[in-house]
C-alpha cells in the first residue's frame, strides 16, 4: 500500500524534518545493517495536516509565546494540552492511513508507539524521556490515541521549559511517530558508549529483566555494569546479574558509535532472536551543575556541611582532575581506615568524607563531627576546634550520636587508640626508608613497556596509599595529644597559658623534621658550602631575580658546581605540595627565592626556644602547692613532671610522624610525577595528546586507559574541563563552612577597625609592611621582614617564611603547616583572620601579635595607641 | 559558725591515710625507676624493631623494582653479627664456672649424709648433665673467641642465625639504607 502520511523504516533514507530525529536514526541503523525491530513512521506531514485541519494553530501559538506555567500548574497545563489534541477532529483520510499502518503490525505482535520530534536527539540536547512512548499497544484504537498523545507531548509544559532553557526555537516544530514491532525481551535496558557520569573510557550498561520501560521510567533499580572500551572487561555496579551477552552488546554499541561518529545512548533488548536495537541517539554532553564544575566536583545536595579547612593544606587551591582522581580516593580511604582502627562505626559509602566543590577539596564536617561524637569522651565541638580553630555557634551536638557505655567503653576506646597509635612511629620509619629506597632506584622509564610502566606506577601508588593512611592517623593522634597537653597545662596554669605553653613545648622538637624545614636545611647546607664565602655567587643570587641561573653559569666552574648540587638536591625534594603534583624541579622559583633569602638575610636564623620544658618545670616546681602535693603523695620521682614529659614527647612524636609522613608522600609524589610525564610523552607521540601539560585535565583512569591504547577523550570535553578549571580558580576560596552548592564569599562587610582578631599560632610581636600574596609565584616580590598576608599556605610556601617577618592567614589551625613552621622559625603568626586578604593592602603597616592573636593596622589606630605600640 | 568540712589528712585518726598514700607513691615511683632502667638496659627489642622496619622497607622496594622488571640486591637486615671477643671470653668463664658449680653441688649433695639427697644418684646425674651442657656451650664460646671473625663457614652460620651472634643494627639513616640496595636488571626482561 502507498502511504501519504507514513513510510517504512527500511534503510532507504529519510529526512529528519519528515520523520523526526529518532526515526531518522533508526532508519540509519537499518541501513547500516544493525538488528532493529521492524518499524514504520507516521511522518511530520501527518502532524502538520492534523494541526491545520483541527484549527490548533492559534492554541499552539499561545503556548509558544505565552508565559510558562508555575510549578503548581504544570499538571493542569499538561492535561489541557493533551485534551486539546485528543478532542481535535482528525480527517478520515489520515485516520484510515494510521489504522491501516498499525494494522500491518498488530496481528503479529504488540507494538510500541514512540514520539520522534524534529527537535530531538540533538548533540546538545537529547530530550531524553521528555516525549511520550507507549509500549504494548494491542489494538488500532489504542494506537490512534497513543499517536495523538505523542503529538501532544511536543507541547507538554516540561518540554516547553526544556526548550526555552536550551534556547531551542519553536517556530517550525513538528512531531513524527514511530510504530515499532515489540519483541518479547528477556532483558532490556540502555547502553552509553561512554559513561556520562564516570570515565569516558568506560561503556555503561543498565539492564532490567523483561521490557525496558520500567528502567526508562525509573520504576526499578537496574543492574549496572561498566565495560572497559579497550578490553571489554566487565565490572559490575550495584545490583548484578550474570549476563552472558554483555560483551556482544558492548561490541554492538561500539559499532553503532563508530558509524554515527559520536558517543551513543542506545536502548536495547535481548530477544529470542538475539540482541535488538530499539533506538540510538547521541549522548548529550553532560552539563556541569555550575560553570565552575569540570565534571569532577561532588554533587551538591543533602544536609551535610563541608569545610575546606584542614584539607586545603593537603590538596591546596583548585585541584586538577588528574590530581583529584589520584589523591581523593587515597585520602577518603585513609579516613575510613582511621575510623575503623579506632572503632568508629562505618560511615556509609553513600556519604563522602572528602568532597570537591568548585574544584577545591573539602572535608565533610558533618561526618567528622558525628564520628568524633560517637567515641566515648569525644565531641563534635573538638572537631570544629581542630579544623576551624573555634567551635561553631549552633547547637550541633544535640542530634549527634551519643557513645554507648560508661567507664568500660572509655577504657576500651582508649585501648583501641593506644593500639592504633603504638605502631605509628615504626610505620613512619618504614615509610621513610621505603620511599628513599624507591626514589634511589632511578629506573629508566623510557625503556619500560606500557604494561610494566603501569605496574610500576601501581606499586608506587600502593606505597602512597599506605603513607596517606599514616599521615591521617598521625594527624589525628597529634591533634588529640596536642589538645591533651593544652588542657593539662591549662589545669595547672590556666587555659590561656595552656594554649601558649603547648605551642612552645612542641615547637623546637620539630626543627629538622617538618616538610618545609627539612628542605630549607638541605638548601642551607649547599648555600654554606658554595655561596657563603663567594661574594660573586651571593651577588648573582641577590640580583639575579627569580631565575638567576644564567648569571651563575657565567661564573664558571664554581657556579656550575653549585648549580649541579642545587639540581641534584631539588630532584630529591619531589612534589611541592600535593602527591604527584608539580615538583620543585619543574619550577625553581621557590628554590631561588629561598637561596636568595639566605644571601639577603644577614642575621642568623632564629632558633626556637628549646628549653621551654625546663622553664615550665621550673615554674611548676616553684609553686608551694605543687611541692606540698608531691610530698603528701610520696612521689620520690615527680610523676606529674614525668607525665608532662611523656605528654610533650607524645605530642611531638605524633607531630613529627605527621610531618615525616607528609614529607615522604611528597618525595614519592615526585616518582609518580615522573611516570605521569612519561605517560604524557607517549600520548603526545601517539597523537592522543597535543600538549603533555594537558595531562592535568584527564582523570587517572582515563590516562591509564589511553596508555593501554584506548581512544582519547574528546577534545571538546577537554576544553570544557579546562574552562571550568580556570573559572574555579578565578572564583577564589570557598566559605569556611557550607551546605549544598557553595556560594561565593561575600566580602560586603569587610572589617574596617584597627584590630583584627585571629588565632594566636606562634608567639612574638613584629611590626612590618604587609605583603598580600595570592599565590606562591607572587612570593618573589616579598622583601625581607615583610608580613605575609594570604588565604592559606602549604608546604611549598616554606621558603617565603625564611624571608618574612610575620604571618597573617585567613585559614589554619593550631596544627596547620603554617603554624608549625612559623613556630619553628620563631615567626609571630596569627591565623584564622577573617577577610584579611580583602581588608589589608600590600604596603600597609601592621603589628602582628602572635601571643594574643591580634593584627593591628597602624594607619587606622589611634595616634596615641600607635606611639605606645611603637 | 559554719561546720568545718572533714579533711582526710588532718582528721585521719588512725594515722593510716597519709602513710598509705606516701607508701603507694613510693612504690609506684620505684616501679617506674626500675621500668626505666630495664628499658635502657635491654636494647635488643629496639634493634629487632629496627630490623623489622628495614626488612619491611626492603620488601616494598623489591616489589616496586620487580614491577619494573628489576631485582634488588642488598643485605639481609634480619641477620646477626659477631659479638666482641671479650663477650665470648666472659661467656666461657661464666658457663664453665656455672657448669663446674653444678657438678660440684651435685657431688656434695650426693655425699652429704645429713642432706635430703644423700646417696641419691639422680643428683650426681643432674649435676653432671648440667655441667656437660654448659661445658659444651663454654667450649663453643671458646672456639668463637679463638677463631674470632675468621672464615669458618660453620661458625658464621651459627653466629648469623643463633644467639651466639648479636642482632645487627640496620642502617638508621634512610639514605644509607637506600644506598645499601643495588638495582639489578632481570635477565630476559
Amino acid at each position: 500500500m502507498d502511504y501519504q502520511f507514513s513510510q517504512y523504516l527500511d534503510g532507504h533514507g529519510s529526512v529528519a524534518t519528515d520523520v523526526g530525529g529518532k526515526a531518522s536514526s533508526l532508519d540509519r541503523l537499518v541501513a547500516d545493517g544493525f538488528p532493529v525491530p521492524r518499524a514504520a513512521v507516521i511522518t511530520t506531514r501527518a502532524y502538520r495536516a492534523f494541526v491545520h485541519e483541527a484549527g490548533l494553530e492559534p492554541f499552539l501559538k499561545e503556548l509558544q509565546h505565552g508565559e510558562l506555567p508555575p510549578a503548581d500548574q504544570i499538571a493542569a497545563d499538561r492535561s489541557r494540552v493533551e485534551a486539546a489534541f485528543l478532542r481535535a477532529p482528525m480527517s478520515a483520510e489520515l485516520e484510515d492511513e494510521i489504522l491501516s499502518l498499525v494494522g500491518e503490525f498488530i496481528p503479529t505482535s504488540p507494538i510500541a508507539v514512540r514520539s520522534s520530534a524534529t527537535a530531538e536527539d540533538m548533540v546538545s540536547a537529547s530530550f531524553a524521556g521528555q516525549y511520550e512512548t507507549f509500549l504494548g499497544i494491542k489494538t488500532p484504537e489504542e494506537a490512534l490515541t497513543a499517536v495523538r498523545r505523542c503529538w501532544a507531548s511536543l507541547w507538554s509544559p516540561q518540554v516547553r521549559v526544556y526548550r526555552r532553557r536550551e534556547n531551542i526555537g519553536e517556530d517550525d516544530l513538528a512531531m513524527a511517530v514511530v510504530i515499532q514491532a515489540m519483541a518479547e525481551a528477556s532483558w532490556a535496558g540502555v547502553l552509553f558508549t561512554r559513561d556520562p557520569q564516570g570515565s569516558a573510557l568506560d561503556i555503561k550498561v543498565e539492564a532490567v529483566p523483561g521490557l525496558g520501560d520500567d528502567l526508562v521510567s525509573g520504576r526499578v533499580t537496574p543492574h549496572g555494569f561498566l565495560i572497559a572500551r579497550s578490553t571489554l572487561s566487565i565490572r559490575a555496579r550495584g545490583q548484578r546479574a550474570k549476563l552472558d551477552f554483555l560483551e556482544d552488546l558492548a561490541r554492538l554499541g561500539l559499532r553503532i558509535e563508530s558509524r554515527a561518529r559520536a558517543p551513543q545512548d542506545i536502548e536495547w533488548a535481548m530477544t529470542r532472536d538475539g540482541l535488538r536495537v530499539l533506538q540510538a541517539r547521541p549522548i548529550t554532553v553532560s552539563r556541569p551543575l555550575s560553570l565552575h564544575d569540570d565534571g569532577f566536583d561532588t554533587r551538591a545536595g543533602g544536609t551535610d556541611e563541608y569545610t575546606p579547612r584542614g584539607v586545603s593544606e593537603m590538596l591546596p587551591g583548585v585541584v586538577s582532575p588528574l590530581l583529584w582522581s589520584i589523591n581523593a580516593p587515597m585520602l577518603e580511604d585513609a579516613f575510613r581506615s582511621l575510623f575503623a582502627a579506632i572503632g568508629i562505626s562505618e560511615v556509609g559509602t553513600d556519604r563522602r568524607i572528602v568532597g570537591r566543590f568548585r574544584g577545591r577539596a573539602t572535608l565533610n564536617l558533618s561526618v567528622l563531627r558525628e564520628a568524633a561524637a560517637s567515641l566515648p569522651g569525644g565531641s563534635g565541638e573538638e572537631v570544629e576546634r581542630q579544623y576551624l580553630g573555634h567551635p561553631l555557634e549552633h547547637d550541633h551536638d544535640h542530634h549527634l550520636p551519643k557513645p554507648q557505655g560508661g567507664v568500660i567503653a572509655r577504657v576500651a576506646a582508649a585501648f583501641r587508640n593506644w593500639r592504633a597509635n603504638r605502631m605509628l612511629s615504626d610505620e613512619v620509619e618504614l615509610i621513610k626508608h621505603a620511599v628513599h629506597g624507591v626514589v634511589h632506584l632511578d629506573i629508566d622509564l623510557r625503556r619500560l613497556p606500557a604494561q610494566r610502566l603501569l605496574r610500576y606506577r601501581s606499586r608506587i601508588r600502593d606505597l602512597a596509599w599506605r603513607i596517606y593512611a599514616t599521615e591521617v592517623a598521625s594527624s589525628s593522634a597529634a591533634a588529640a595529644s596536642y589538645r591533651a597537653l593544652e588542657v593539662q597545662v591549662g589545669r595547672w596554669l590556666g587555659d590561656e597559658e595552656g594554649v601558649q605553653w603547648a605551642q612552645r613545648l612542641t615547637a623546637g622538637a620539630l626543627a629538622d623534621t617538618s616538610v618545609g624545614a627539612g628542605r630549607v636545611n638541605r638548601l642551607r647546607d649547599i648555600y654554606e658550602r658554595h655561596v657563603a664565602n663567594t661574594p660573586a655567587l651571593q651577588a648573582s643570587l641577590v640580583q639575579g631575580g627569580p631565575q638567576p641561573r644564567d648569571r651563575i653559569e657565567a661564573l664558571g666552574d664554581r657556579g656550575i658546581s653549585f648549580l649541579d648540587d642545587v639540581d641534584h638536591c631539588v630532584r630529591a625534594f619531589g612534589a611541592q605540595a600535593v602527591y604527584a603534583g608539580r615538583t620543585w624541579n619543574e619550577d625553581l622559583v621557590g628554590v631561588w627565592s629561598q637561596l636568595s633569602a639566605f644571601a639577603r638575610t644577614t642575621e642568623p636564623p632564629r632558633e626556637p626556644d628549646e628549653d621551654s620544658l625546663s622553664e615550665l618545670i621550673g615554674i611548676l616546681k616553684r609553686s608551694p602547692r605543687w611541692r606540698f602535693k608531691r610530698i603528701i603523695t610520696g612521689q620520690l620521682l615527680d610523676m606529674r613532671i614525668r607525665m608532662l614529659r611523656s605528654m610533650v614527647e607524645e605530642a611531638t612524636l605524633f607531630l613529627r610522624c605527621r610531618e615525616e609522613a607528609k614529607a615522604s608522600l611528597l618525595v614519592l609524589g615526585g616518582a609518580e610525577r615522573r611516570v605521569i610525564f612519561e605517560m604524557a610523552d607517549r600520548l603526545v607521540a601517539s597523537g592522543h595528546l597535543s600538549l603533555s601539560s594537558d595531562v592535568e585535565f584527564f582523570s587517572d583512569g582515563e590516562l591509564e586507559q589511553m596508555v593501554r591504547g584506548a581512544e582519547p577523550v574528546f577534545s571538546q570535553e577537554l576544553e570544557r574541563r579546562r574552562r571550568a578549571f580556570n573559572r574555579a580558580r578565578d572564583a577564589g576560596p570557598l566559605p569556611e563552612v557550607f551546605q549544598g552548592d557553595p556560594e561565593a564569599i561575600d566580602h560586603a562587610d569587610l572589617p574596617t577597625g584597627p584590630v583584627m582578631q585571629g588565632w594566636a599560632a606562634s608567639p612574638g610581636v613584629v611590626r612590618g609592611r604587609a605583603r598580600v600574596l595570592e599565590s606562591l609565584e607572587a612570593g618573589t616580590e616579598l622583601e625581607p621582614g615583610e608580613i605575609i598576608v594570604a588565604h592559606s599556605t602549604d608546604p611549598s610556601w616554606t621558603p617565603l617564611f625564611l624571608v618574612a617577618g610575620g604571618i597573617v592567614l585567613e585559614e589554619g589551625g593550631p596544627l596547620s603547616h603554617a603554624a608549625i613552621v612559623a613556630r619553628e622559625f620563631g615567626l609571630p603568626a596569627v591565623l584564622n583572620v577573617a577577610d584579611a586578604v580583602q581588608a589589608i593592602g600590600t604596603g600597609e603597616d601592621l603589628i602582628v601579635d602572635g601571643t594574643t592573636g591580634e593584627v593591628r593596622r597602624v594607619a587606622l589606630a589611634d595616634p596615641g595607641e600607635e606611639e605606645d605600640d611603637g | 559558725m559554719a561546720e568545718r568540712r572533714p579533711d582526710p589528712v588532718r582528721d585521719d585518726g588512725l594515722h593510716v591515710f597519709v602513710p598509705a598514700l606516701m607508701g603507694v607513691g613510693m612504690i609506684v615511683s620505684g616501679l617506674l625507676v626500675i621500668a626505666d632502667w630495664l628499658n635502657h638496659m635491654l636494647p635488643n627489642g629496639r634493634v629487632r624493631r629496627k630490623q623489622e622496619i628495614a626488612a619491611g622497607a626492603k620488601g616494598v622496594v623489591i616489589s616496586v623494582a620487580e614491577a619494573a622488571g628489576h631485582e634488588i640486591a642488598g643485605p639481609d637486615f634480619r641477620s646477626r653479627e659477631w659479638r666482641s671477643r671479650w663477650a665470648y671470653a666472659l661467656g666461657v668463664a661464666g658457663f664453665a664456672g656455672v657448669g663446674a658449680a653444678a657438678l660440684l653441688a651435685g657431688l656434695l649433695a650426693f655425699n652429704d649424709d645429713a642432706g635430703l639427697f644423700y646417696r641419691n644418684p639422680w643428683m650426681v646425674g643432674l649435676g653432671a648433665g648440667t655441667a656437660a651442657v654448659l661445658g659444651l656451650v663454654a667450649l663453643q664460646l671458646l672456639f668463637f673467641a679463638i677463631v674470632y671473625r675468621r672464615s669458618f663457614r660453620a661458625a658464621h652460620v651459627l653466629i648469623e642465625t643463633t644467639w651466639f651472634g648479636r642482632l645487627k643494627s640496620p642502617p638508621r639513616d634512610p639514605s644509607e639504607f637506600a644506598g645499601s640496595l643495588r638495582l639489578i636488571e632481570r635477565e630476559g626482561k
